[in-house]
């Protein structure tokens, strides 16, 4: 036993001795170890076979500079790898050289010196579509360098770099781009990075770049260009700045054009941006001018004079927790986008809109973390040279609105998120002329959110502060026809689709203020008619709500009347919109009460007074100014019919204020096809049809009046040839009833 | 070769639309003068009257435009501008091509409206056509319909949506309190029967009743609709209760014609009514009064009637003087659709022949009865002086024996039809056939004859005669029977019976101006024995005009007369107020 201990002992002190002769020989002679041969033993020992590493030539020189000091050289003469296993890439270099000192002065070696290093002439392919994937390092630690590297690289001193690749092509996606780089330090001199790429796309479109960076002390300056086309889209920029521990400073400038087709052209001018670390994160900072050339206006816009360029200003500060912005770390800060006051001859405009971020990118979307501001403003200063400048044009402004002079202003300004916004708007228009005027306060607040789709909506107020407004001049006779007849239109044989539900959905109120009505010039009125509104307008294009007339004194049946109220409510159909007013007649020892119910198409009347009494009696009033007692067959026979026409509301609004404004001789009212016709006494004898619905009157049944007390009455007699014959007869007859 | 030159100019000229300036920039082509009133021209050329309506931009003379123009059919107008002015191209106008319906009823048989193919699209036809839809819907029982026209102005193609509802019951009628008055006495009048399929017409019908009675100056019914029934309101306008009138008419065999009278309605709270009429003419004088007297139960139809009547008649075969006077029972009915009424009560009649054939003074005292069956229909259109259809029958017996103070037994039959036939029932008609036809009888054991004029018992208003207006008329108002030679007019003897038929084809609104022509033809026979006619037959085909104007109907005639087969004379008669 001893004795094999002791043989034991021997042989571990030999064999230590020979490792440490043996480490000192390659000390001493390094190129033992590192030689051609051994390289390339190696290469094949440790290398894959499905990654071949190929090579013209070879020169490995190791020397000794001093014992624990030594200098390796590499050089390859066309130096390739290949993935024969993926073909995801393949690398040539013309020739590859490579210099480090090493120093074995410590337990680990470190290299001292490393440089020359040149890699030039190299030809790189590369497919990430066929990279394997590798499992991911964890967050954070992707690029982190090994700790065994930092210690051997620590303190290294670099000497000359060269790497020069003319043909560097990346294929990701489906999509290739070329390239070269070129990256060069010399000793004592900054280092210096020149690099170009360009890239095609599929479409014809194509990108290009080149950047160059030099070294300045604890900085870095660089110098980009980049240009991309696609078809009539082009893009260029220029930026430049540096970079450091300190941070970024860069500035750019560049242009795009027709990106999209309502912008022709967008200049940026000296975009500056800095990015300065901070001790939890880094502060962004932007100030960016921009002209945006907008598209030729339509020739019916034209006239407008919106001007081509629009200026703005985009500008920000933004904090970052960290250097880069990551979409799942909250971001903090503005960013404004100022618009430069557009000025021509007919309006002026401008405003800002506003972007508050407190949160992470990611839920930007969500409408969390990201709040819009905007302030927008439209002034039309003086309203009569739209009009001068859109006259005979297709956009010319109607009467009576053209002769309105003063001016109108647009303003948006309200908050909003990504997800829904909320815009409030408001319109203030201050128009007059000699007879009208047109004071408006509008409201409105435009909503959209994007929850289950893009949905939106306008909820609009318009207040009539102060309007009147002139109508054309009527004559006392049936109003002409305003608006086509929807009875008739043109049949188309296939039938409209059917729109899709819109998710734009608006609700316009229009309402006078309390004490200002709107007021109604008409010649067939002594007074402006005062009108309150309080109407809606919502989605359906349908129109509702009160129109009230409100009490004024007015004329009617030649007579001092008031009214009281008269209320128009709108609702669909329009033809059922309901009437209710009261109108008062004071005459002699009582009032005349005319009371209006029903609807636009069949608004009844009753006549009623205070104290009561008999409606004929009443009527008979109106229409003659004297008793019953007192009229002839023929007006008392007009006072019958019109208490029917009355009764069934056979007479449209526009007809009984007609009929109530012209000083009637008769009224012939048959109730089957509720037609009448009314004799007025304005010369000549007109007659007026005073049906709501238009219809001639057909015939006049029994008793055809020719004046007060003649008439033609026909009926069927006994014969006077032929006693037992019925035959029909007329007589021409004076009619007097007492 | 000038006037070659002008020649073609004019021809160039001639074939230029028409051009019509409406003002100086505004000038409408290719269409007749569109006969633009004062406020649409205000609304297309501006108003230098008003301030603010001073100009009108293009754009919205433009809408004015094609709105107004709706009102002229047309609605294919195109607009261009040249040198500043606005040129309207007006197009041509849309007539209706078709009208058809959705929804209606079989029985509303839309192809009845006339003067709607073929006319212009306006609105106002449209409105024409819907009103005419609602009125004849309301005649088949369907009280408060809802009907919606659309037209297409490219085909010209008009289509009614009908919601016609179900026909309604008149159940119940509400009627104004009037002082003085019972109710339900307006109830007599009622050309309809509760608790029956409802039908506007007969409304109106009624009102017209009311109103021609002298009851009131206006009636009128508003009905109300409730589910499967109707109720109506009647309103009335209440007049003095005295009505005087004073009337004229004309025509060739009385020439003028005047009637005066006086009437006093609402006597009594069961509105009784007293009349007096006086009535005039070249060959008829007459004084009458009756009373009606509803002393019964106030809704109830049945009234004495007492009745007297001077009358003086000169015609060319006699010249007589009679006092009548009657009292009769009066009662009347009425459905939806017919009125029927009848007069029964002993009449005296006192008669003076003063000219012709007859006793110089007779008397007869008769059980008379009269019944009369009319058509609303008949009744509604002739008194709204627009006869058309329906139709009218009477049938009178006069009963008078020697033995109750009468001259002569004699009894006397005599029945009257008169049908009129709207062709497919059109409206407006566009051909009315009329259709008259009488047979009177006197059974006596009389027999005037010329060989003993003198014996004659009867009176000549006992005897027949025909030709007039009412009968034949190719022939002169009581022409027939033919008297021989060297008959005198004293010595002019009617027949003991007669029978005839008229009939008459009526062309209406076809030409202009309401000009109305006909063709007639009539045939009649005469008998000188009860009930027996003979030959020769009488017979005349014509022609005439009839003329609604403002004023009443004109009427005139040309017909040639017959007997036989032996042409006589043409006869011409022209009428106011006289209807077939």
């Amino acid at each position: 036993m001893k004795l094999f201990f002791k043989c034991l002992g021997w042989v571990g002190v030999s064999s230590v001795g020979l490792a440490v002769g043996g480490a000192l020989l390659v000390l001493q002679f390094p190129q033992l170890l590192v030689n051609d041969r051994s390289f390339s033993l190696a290469i094949k020992k440790f290398v894959p076979s499905s990654y071949p590493i190929t090579w013209s030539r070879e020169r490995i020189d190791v020397r000794s500079m001093s014992f624990l000091k030594k200098e390796f050289s590499f050089r390859f003469d066309r130096f390739c790898v290949l993935d024969q296993a993926d073909q995801a890439f393949s690398a040539c270099f013309d020739r590859v050289s490579l210099r480090f000192v090493v120093d074995f002065s410590r337990l680990i070696p470190r290299l001292s010196v490393i440089g020359p290093i040149e890699i030039t002439g190299g030809d790189i392919a590369l497919n990430l579509d066929r990279l394997p994937s590798r499992p991911s390092a964890g967050p954070g630690k992707a690029f982190e360098m090994p700790r065994l590297a930092k210690t051997v690289l620590a303190g290294a001193r670099i000497e000359e770099i060269l790497l020069d690749l003319p043909r560097l092509r990346v294929q990701a996606g489906g999509k290739t781009a070329e390239g070269g780089l070129r990256i060069e330090k010399q000793p004592l001199k900054p280092w210096g990075l020149d690099g170009s790429a360009s890239a095609q796309f599929e479409e014809g479109a194509r990108a290009d770049l080149t950047a160059h960076f030099i070294q300045e002390g604890s900085r870095a300056s660089f110098q980009l260009d980049a240009n991309y086309r696609q078809g009539a889209k082009k893009i260029a920029a220029h930026a430049n700045g540096s970079v450091g521990r300190a941070g970024l400073q860069a500035r750019f400038s560049g242009w795009a054009s027709k990106l999209d087709p309502q912008l022709t052209r967008v200049d940026v001018n000296d975009c500056a941006l800095s990015v300065k670390p901070v001790e939890n994160g880094a502060d962004y900072r932007l100030h960016c001018p921009m002209r945006a050339s907008l598209p030729l206006p339509p020739p019916s816009l034209k006239v407008f004079g919106i001007p081509r360029q629009l200026g703005l200003v985009v500008s920000g500060e933004i904090h970052s927790p960290s250097l880069l912005p990551s979409m799942d770390r909250p971001l903090d800060g503005n960013l404004l986008v100022s618009i430069d006051p557009i000025i021509s001859s007919l309006f002026t405009g401008g405003g800002h809109l506003g972007l508050r971020l407190n949160g992470k990118p990611a839920e930007f979307s969500k409408g969390k973390g990201a709040e819009a501001e905007t302030d927008l403003f439209l002034k039309i200063p003086r309203f009569e040279r739209i009009v001068t400048r859109l006259r005979g044009t297709s956009w010319d402004i109607p009467a009576p609105l053209r002769v309105l002079k003063g001016s109108f202003e647009v303003q948006a300004k309200g908050k909003t998120d990504l997800r829904q916004g909320v815009f409030p708007a408001r319109l203030d228009t201050k128009l007059s002329s000699r007879s009208q005027a047109l004071k408006i306060d509008a409201s409105s607040v435009f909503e959209f959110h994007r929850a289950g789709g893009f949905n939106s909506g306008l909820d609009a107020e318009i207040t009539l502060s102060d309007v009147q407004v002139e109508l054309p001049r009527l004559d006392l006779a049936v109003p002409p026809r305003l608006m086509p007849d929807e009875r008739i239109q043109a049949h188309h044989p296939v039938e409209a689709k059917k729109a899709e539900p819109s998710s734009f959905v608006y609700q316009v109120k229009i309402k006078t203020q309390e004490g200002h009505p709107l007021r109604v010039v008409s010649n067939l009125a002594k007074a402006p008619v005062p009108i309150d509104l309080d109407l809606t307008l919502d989605r359906t294009g349908n129109l509702s709500g009160p129109i009230r007339i409100e009490r004024f004194p007015v004329v009617l049946f030649r007579q001092k009347a008031t009214i009281d109220h008269f209320v128009l409510t709108l609702k669909e159909p329009r033809d059922a919109s309901d009437v209710d007013g009261l109108i008062k007649i004071p005459h002699g020892d009582y009032t005349i009460l005319i009371d209006v119910v029903g609807t636009i198409s069949e608004p009844r009347v009753r006549v009623e007074s205070e104290p009561p009494v008999p409606t004929n009696q009443l009527v008979s009033v109106l229409l003659y100014g004297d008793q019953q007692e007192n009229l002839d067959s023929n007006q008392r026979a007009s006072v019958g019919n019109t208490e029917a026409a009355f009764s069934q509301g056979a007479m449209g609004l526009a007809s009984l204020y007609l009929f109530a404004s012209t000083p009637v001789q008769s009224l012939l009212y048959d109730p089957t096809t509720r037609s009448v016709t009314a004799r007025i006494s304005l010369g000549g004898g007109t007659t007026l049809n005073l049906s709501g619905n238009g219809s001639q009157f057909q015939s006049v049944g029994l008793r055809k009046r020719l004046g007060p007390s003649w008439a033609v009455t026909t009926s069927v007699d006994q014969s006077k040839e032929n006693p037992g014959a019925q035959i029909v007869t007329a007589f021409l007859e004076w009619i007097h009833r007492y | 070769m000038a006037g070659l030159f002008y020649c073609a100019f004019a021809v160039a000229r001639e074939s230029e639309p028409p051009r019509t300036v409406l003002c100086p920039g505004l000038i409408v082509v290719g269409a007749v003068d569109p006969g633009m009133s004062d406020v649409e021209k205000r609304l297309v050329c501006g108003d230098s009257k008003s301030n603010s309506w001073r100009e009108i931009p293009k754009n919205q003379a433009r809408f004015n435009l094609s709105a107004f123009l709706q009102d002229r059919a047309l609605y294919h107008v195109r607009f261009r501008t040249q040198k500043e002015r606005l040129i309207v191209e007006a197009g041509d106008p849309t007539y209706v091509t078709s009208l058809t319906s959705e929804g209606a009823p079989p029985e509303l048989e839309l192809y009845r409206q006339r003067k709607v193919v073929g006319q212009k699209l306006t609105p106002a036809l449209l409105d024409t056509v819907e009103q005419w839809t609602k009125k004849r819907l309301g005649t088949l029982g369907y009280a408060c319909p809802r009907v919606k026209s659309r037209a297409d102005p490219d085909t010209g193609e008009i289509h009614l949506v009908i919601e016609s509802g179900p026909q309604q019951i008149l159940m119940e009628i509400f009627a104004d309190e009037t002082p003085g008055i019972n109710p339900g006495v307006l109830r007599r009048y009622d050309a309809f029967r509760l608790g029956r399929l409802y039908n506007g017409d007969n409304l109106v019908t009624t009102s017209n009743r009311v109103v021609s009675q002298g009851l009131f100056d206006s009636s009128f019914f508003l009905p109300s609709c409730r589910g499967n029934s109707v109720s109506a309101s009647q309103q009335i306008v209440a007049s003095p209760p005295r009505l005087l009138s004073l009337g004229a008419g004309l025509n060739t065999e009385e020439l003028l014609v005047g009637r005066a009278r006086w009437t006093e309605s609402r006597i009594g709270q069961n509105a009784s009514d007293l009349s007096v009429q006086l009535y005039g003419s070249f060959r008829s004088q007459q004084i009458s009064s009756y009373l009606d007297a509803y002393v019964f139960a106030p809704g109830s139809r049945q009234a004495l009637r007492p009745y007297v009547s001077i009358d003086h008649e000169n015609w060319d075969a006699y010249e007589t003087g009679t006092f009548s006077t009657q009292l009769g029972h009066e009662t009347s009915w009425d459905n939806e659709d017919l009125g029927f009424k009848v007069i029964t009560g002993p009449q005296l009649d006192v008669i003076r022949t003063y000219r012709g054939v007859g006793p110089v003074s007779s008397h007869f005292l008769s059980m008379l009865s009269s019944w009369t069956i009319m058509s609303h229909g008949f009744e509604f259109y002739g008194d709204r002086g627009a006869p058309r259809t329906g139709y009218s029958a009477t049938a009178k017996i006069a009963l008078a024996n020697r033995s109750a103070y009468s001259s002569v037994s004699v009894q006397r039959l005599s029945l009257r039809w008169e049908n009129l036939l709207n062709y497919r029932n059109y409206d407006p008609p566009l051909l009315v056939f009329g259709l008259r036809a009488g047979y009177d009888t006197t059974i006596t054991g009389e027999r005037p004859n010329f060989s003993n004029i003198y014996g004659v018992q009867l009176p000549p208003t006992y005897l027949h005669f025909l030709g007039g207006s009412q009968d034949l008329r190719g022939f002169g108002v009581q022409e027939l029977p033919i008297q021989p030679p060297g008959t005198t007019a004293q010595n002019q003897i009617g027949s003991l019976s007669d029978a005839f038929v008229s009939m008459e084809a009526r062309l209406v609104e076809v030409l202009p101006l309401g000009l109305e022509p006909f063709l007639l033809a009539d045939v009649g026979v005469l008998g000188s024995s009860p009930w027996n006619v003979a030959a020769p037959v009488y017979w005349d085909p014509g022609f005439g005009l009839r003329l609604q104007s403002p004023i009443g109907v004109f009427r005139t005639t040309l017909a040639h007369g017959f007997i036989g087969a032996t042409p006589d004379h043409l006869q011409f008669f022209f009428s106011f107020g006289q209807e077939f």
